[in-house]
């Protein structure tokens, strides 16, 4: 990453060269608090509290008990992510929150207290688009081809510089983590059991049983898992007997089989070099294999910084406040539930 | 401008107002405002705090607490309202205290030692309510004792459930010292609800989702 802020700061001396920024980040668009803090693409501090146990037994988020709970403890996920980095808020030269897109309520609390906490402190605020941050945990310099696959997203993405996105493809319907998760419950591997699913995939036979490949003869940039999900359960309900491990392992193969072909499509018409996968199912062993087997200068978040967390955003706030694209207004941004990543130049 | 920290930040959002005022607990309201803003209160937070500020010439170090309404009323607004007030207060380094929201229905409408319904709509029939006393004999202290915590009742319970007691509500127009005054939330009393709190001592605010 390597992006040196525009910076007040007086940190080091005797060093003529800007200091980079040290930016507080937050997080809370969808179940998990997350409080982080980068200095110059360092991750300093990366706390989550996640709420995954909470909504477990309700087999999904519950977006009213996801905004209580964001509101409990975003105080003390911000204490320890100081404790965590060694510094005070005095330190800070900015904060930066999510601001869409995610769960209206959960995204109020973290926006409303991000930009308290600036106008409070005197710093800027920088609002961050969710999935710039997955993009930019991922510590690559743009131009490159994003593709965003976790439990609320599948889409490809040119960037050609922070907060300059197009938008080249999505999902029809489901995205591929939600189906992960979709098949690891038809599979009784509970939720979310996108990675269980994974695992048990590793121990299965990836040609036992015939699934349907999504968009087959398409030459277009855009999925679609919805179809794949409902043929699982018709396989299942037709043949109880089938090893689960053979159907997590085909239904994997099938699905990043689905997002290498496209994603090599979008590389090849948008003639860029260098991939960014991001998203919850970054984290997908096959799907990182099979990237690299194509020979493809790909990154990835580091695994702690794969799933929603308040670091990216400090990274991506770090970013913008580089660049200078930052909005005009910025304490004046709402909660944003369907925000697209094209818009985030706003 | 008082020195030292003293002053006190109210702050309410559990109704289409967004309610801000600074309290000085020596003299009273330095800086009021009340306005409705709908569902936009994430959005303009900041701003109105800051020419709440400017319109008394307060500045961070000059404030000791901040209290912040924690409902009855929209569950989305009281968390849009506690997560600016902990983010405040954590930035000044002083304490945020929750306070009902049926307190910044506003005191100045009801004279010292006197009770007071304090009721709001709570859709579907019912009110919230509470029963609320002005105790400070200091005019220009326009702070409540709450008398019990807040609740939720048929609209029609409420005469029988306080019988004698006036009743304050959110958006009806009571008449008092001959005037006519729409009743809308007013955040003094919960900036006086937030007297006495020291930076991390105590409960943070709970929200009461009725």
């Amino acid at each position: 990453m390597g992006a040196s802020g525009t910076t007040r700061s007086a940190r080091g001396s005797g060093d003529l060269s800007p200091d980079p920024a040290l930016v507080l980040g937050i997080d809370t668009s969808c179940d998990d608090t997350g409080v982080g803090i980068a200095l110059g693409g360092k991750v300093l501090a990366n706390v989550v509290e996640s709420q995954t146990a909470l909504h477990a037994r309700f087999g999904g988020v519950m977006p009213e008990l996801a905004s209580r709970e964001h509101l409990e403890v975003i105080d003390d996920v911000l204490s320890r992510a100081l404790a965590q980095a060694g510094v005070g808020l005095q330190d800070l030269d900015a904060v930066a929150a999510t601001r869409g897109p995610g769960l209206v309520g959960a995204l109020l609390v973290g926006l409303s207290y991000g930009k308290a906490l600036a106008w409070g402190l005197g710093l800027p605020f920088v609002p961050v688009h969710h999935l710039e941050g997955h993009l930019a945990a991922a510590g690559a310099d743009p131009p490159f081809v994003a593709l965003l696959a976790s439990g609320g997203h599948t889409a490809l993405f040119a960037v050609p510089d922070w907060g300059a996105v197009t938008e080249l493809g999505r999902s029809r319907d489901d995205a591929a983590g939600e189906a992960f998760d979709k098949v690891a419950r038809l599979l009784g591997l509970g939720y979310p059991g996108g990675a269980a699913l994974a695992r048990l995939a590793a121990a299965g036979d990836d040609t036992a049983v015939a699934l349907p490949f999504p968009m087959q003869g398409d030459k277009g940039l855009e999925f679609s898992f919805s179809g794949l999900k409902t043929a699982v359960a018709l396989l299942l309900e037709r043949d109880p007997g089938v090893r689960p491990a053979d159907v997590a392992a085909s239904f994997e193969r099938v699905v990043v089989g689905s997002l290498v072909s496209v994603t090599l499509r979008a590389l090849a018409r948008t003639g860029l070099a260098r991939l960014v996968v991001a998203g919850g199912v970054a984290a997908n062993v096959r799907l990182r294999r099979e990237f690299a087997a194509a020979g493809v200068d790909v990154s990835f978040p580091p695994p702690a910084l794969a799933t929603d967390n308040g670091a990216m955003i400090a990274l991506a706030g770090a970013m913008r406040l580089a660049s200078g694209r930052v909005p005009e207004h910025p304490l004046r941004a709402d909660a944003e539930p369907y925000l697209p990543l094209t818009g985030a130049a706003r | 401008m008082s020195a030292g920290g003293s002053l006190l930040l109210g702050l309410d959002c559990s109704t289409p107002h967004l309610a801000v005022a600074v309290v000085d607990p020596r003299s009273g309201t330095l800086a009021a405002r009340s306005d409705d803003v709908g569902r936009a209160h994430a959005a303009l937070i900041a701003e109105a705090l800051e020419a709440l500020l400017g319109a008394c010439g307060a500045a961070a170090r000059d404030f000791a607490a901040v209290g912040v309404g924690v409902g009855p009323g929209s569950y989305t607004g009281v968390r849009v309202g506690v997560a600016a007030a902990l983010g405040v207060a954590r930035a000044w380094g002083v304490g945020c205290v929750g306070v009902s929201s049926l307190a910044a229905l506003p005191a100045t409408l009801v004279g010292p030692g006197a009770r007071v319904v304090a009721a709001s709509d709570a859709r579907r029939g019912n009110v919230y309510a509470q029963l609320l006393e002005r105790r400070d004999p200091r005019p220009w202290a326009v702070s409540y004792v709450e008398l019990e915590a807040p609740r939720k009742l048929g609209r029609s319970e409420l005469t029988a459930e306080y019988p004698g007691v006036p009743c304050l509500e959110y958006r009806t127009v009571a008449v008092a010292h001959g005037t006519e005054t729409l009743v809308v939330p007013e955040a003094s009393a919960l900036a006086w609800g937030a007297a006495g709190a020291a930076a991390g001592a105590g409960e943070p605010p709970k929200p009461h989702y009725l």
